[in-house]
């Protein structure tokens, strides 16, 4: 190798100014192929043991685990499995109540008090899903959607039109529905909070006296309606969304009696999809012959 | 509830405003409708298509009619002439200012244009003239599955463009009319086999109005059966408007601003509620109150 390596020596003189046989040494090391200036990474453990001691391995279970049995059935538990579970459940005891209710009421004779009271044991018995519990589900409900149609802006309450796209995506667990029109004539009229929005049904809690009984009657008479069993419980409902129209109103503010609202129908045959589905689901206008 | 989806609005262009004898006549027109039984009477609007289409696509003016906005159900509707597909573009421009879009093709492309591609609500045809071709049943039977009726106006049979010519002899222009108008009628109630029509006047005076049980005894010397005719009076066009509001009311069918009668019903549109008015806040008052005791 007959390099001069001139840049070297030229900046290694500054510090190795009187020491020549020394500068001549480090070059040499330097470009040599066995020198001791080489770059190397030395990895040494710094701190604390190389290896814990006792390492179990991930499938081990230990002597204290749980039977197999019992690991299978917590592993099963499934959030949608559960509520399908309860509402089945409800929607039993909530027809077990009813036939009790009836046969109380034929025994005590139209004696309304009595009724209502033992109405209330049984509630209170099988505990059914109150609507008052659900109330602040639904406030909530409105605060969600207050804030997601930006109802503070006014161009957006003058022009709810545009707001139509936000809806159609939008959830409705714990919105105020009432069903204003339906192939089933019974749920005409039932107003509630949704529970849940299935693909194919809306399950609603309604209040006692969920009927539209009670506004007609207002209406007419002072005497206070004459409930069926099934409504005096209320409680849960299962309404089909095919062949339904729904209404909900939104108060443009807050939550007052004099507040102005902002109502819109929903056409359950079309909106017939999960509510994860919907929120990016593209709708398309159909024939209109299954719409009544 | 009864039906008449063809009343034209005496107006050829976008520019030129009806004139006031014109709307004279339209009024007497409604006026007889509403004598003879129709509820829902929609305004129609004919264009060409080669018309220009202003910003405001809509010239109808309601208010013109005012005193029949709260006897009739008034509704808007535009029917497009097609001769060439290719330069359809006119319907999505006047889709959404009109309640009801229909189609007129003249030409068999343009038939099959707006079976397939367009998103109308009716399909008409020129009932004094000859069809522009032979309607075959698959054509008619596809739009009927798209939820597109077909239209079928009896103006042409009792009026005809020129009456008596000499006060005794029908003029032939007349005559070729009524004849081409029963020729017509008959082939598409053929090619649909009886379902998907709708009846309508086209009345451009109150002596073209005719009652419900005589537009069904007309049709059923064509071979209609009552109930269609009945249905196509009724249901057919309540669905036709259903689809036409629907397209400019809603997001795609799912949601409407306000009630769904008021779709079919534009007599005392409902007014804007309080929260205690509408019945979730009434029930809530309801429980707030039962609360309190």
């Amino acid at each position: 190798m007959n390099r001069k390596n001139e840049l070297e020596t030229h900046l290694l003189s500054r510090s190795y100014s009187n020491e020549h046989n020394k500068l001549a040494q480090l070059l040499l090391s330097r470009y040599s192929a066995n020198g001791d200036q080489k770059s190397c990474l030395v990895l040494e453990p710094t701190q604390g043991d190389a290896r814990p001691e006792n390492v179990k391995s991930l499938l081990y279970v230990g002597k204290n685990a749980k039977p197999d049995a019992e690991r299978h059935t917590m592993r099963k538990l499934n959030t949608r499995r559960e509520l399908k579970r309860y509402f089945a459940t409800a929607t039993k005891n909530q027809a077990k109540m009813v036939k009790k209710l009836r046969e109380f009421s034929k025994k005590s004779l139209a004696d309304e008090a009595k009724v209502r009271h033992q109405a209330a044991q049984l509630v209170k018995k099988y505990n059914l899903p109150q609507f008052q519990d659900f109330m602040p589900l639904h406030k909530l409900w409105v605060a969600y959607m207050q804030n997601l149609l930006q109802l503070s802006n006014q161009y957006a309450v003058n022009n709810p039109q545009s707001l139509l796209t936000k809806i159609s995506s939008a959830d409705f667990n714990g919105a105020f529905i009432t069903v204003t029109q339906s192939v089933n004539p019974n749920n005409v009229g039932m107003a509630g909070i949704v529970m849940y929005d299935a693909q194919h049904l809306f399950i609603v809690v309604v209040p006692s006296n969920d009927s539209w009984k009670h506004d007609m009657v207002l209406h007419h008479s002072q005497e206070s309606p004459k409930l069926s069993p099934k409504e005096l419980l209320g409680g849960i409902r299962i309404i089909e969304k095919k062949g339904t129209v729904f209404s909900f109103a939104v108060p443009v503010v807050s939550e007052e009696e004099d507040v102005d609202t902002l109502e819109f129908s929903l056409l359950g045959s079309r909106i017939e999809f999960r509510s994860v589905d919907r929120s990016g689901k593209k709708f398309k206008g159909k024939n209109v012959d299954d719409l009544s | 509830m009864l039906f008449d989806l063809n009343v034209p609005w005496p107006q050829t262009t976008f520019t030129a405003p009806p004139t006031a004898q014109a709307i004279v006549t339209l009024k007497n027109t409604l006026a007889m409708l509403e004598e003879l039984g129709y509820t829902h009477v929609a305004l129609n609007f004919i264009v060409e298509q080669g018309a220009k289409i202003p910003q405001n696509p809509n010239p109808i003016d309601l208010s013109l009619v005012g005193e029949f906005q709260t006897r009739l159900n008034l509704f808007t509707r535009v029917t497009l002439l097609i001769d060439d597909p290719s330069q359809g573009q006119g319907v999505a421009k006047l889709s959404s200012a009109f309640d009801i879009v229909a189609v007129c093709p003249r030409t068999e492309k343009a038939l099959l244009l707006a079976v397939t591609n367009l998103d109308i609500d009716i399909i008409t045809f020129n009932y004094a003239e000859r069809l522009p071709c032979f309607l075959r049943h698959k054509t008619v039977g596809a739009a009927i599955e798209k939820g597109i009726k077909f239209e079928v106006v009896y103006s042409p049979a009792i009026a005809g463009p020129a009456g008596y010519a000499d006060g005794v002899t029908v003029s032939t222009a007349a005559l070729q009319s009524r004849r081409q108008f029963f020729n017509n009628a008959a082939s598409i109630i053929r090619a649909s086999r009886s379902r998907g029509l709708v009846l309508s006047s086209g009345a451009a005076s109150p002596l073209q109005c005719r009652g419900s049980f005589d537009v069904c005894n007309l049709l059923i010397l064509l071979d209609l059966d009552h109930s269609r005719c009945k249905a196509a009076m009724t249901e057919v066009p309540s669905k036709v408007v259903l689809s036409g509001r629907l397209r400019g009311q809603s997001y795609k069918q799912t949601v409407i601003v306000g009630q769904y009668e008021s779709l079919r019903a534009t007599i005392d549109a409902p007014k804007r509620r309080k929260l205690g008015d509408t019945p979730s806040g009434n029930l809530m008052k309801r429980q707030k109150e039962l609360a309190k005791h």
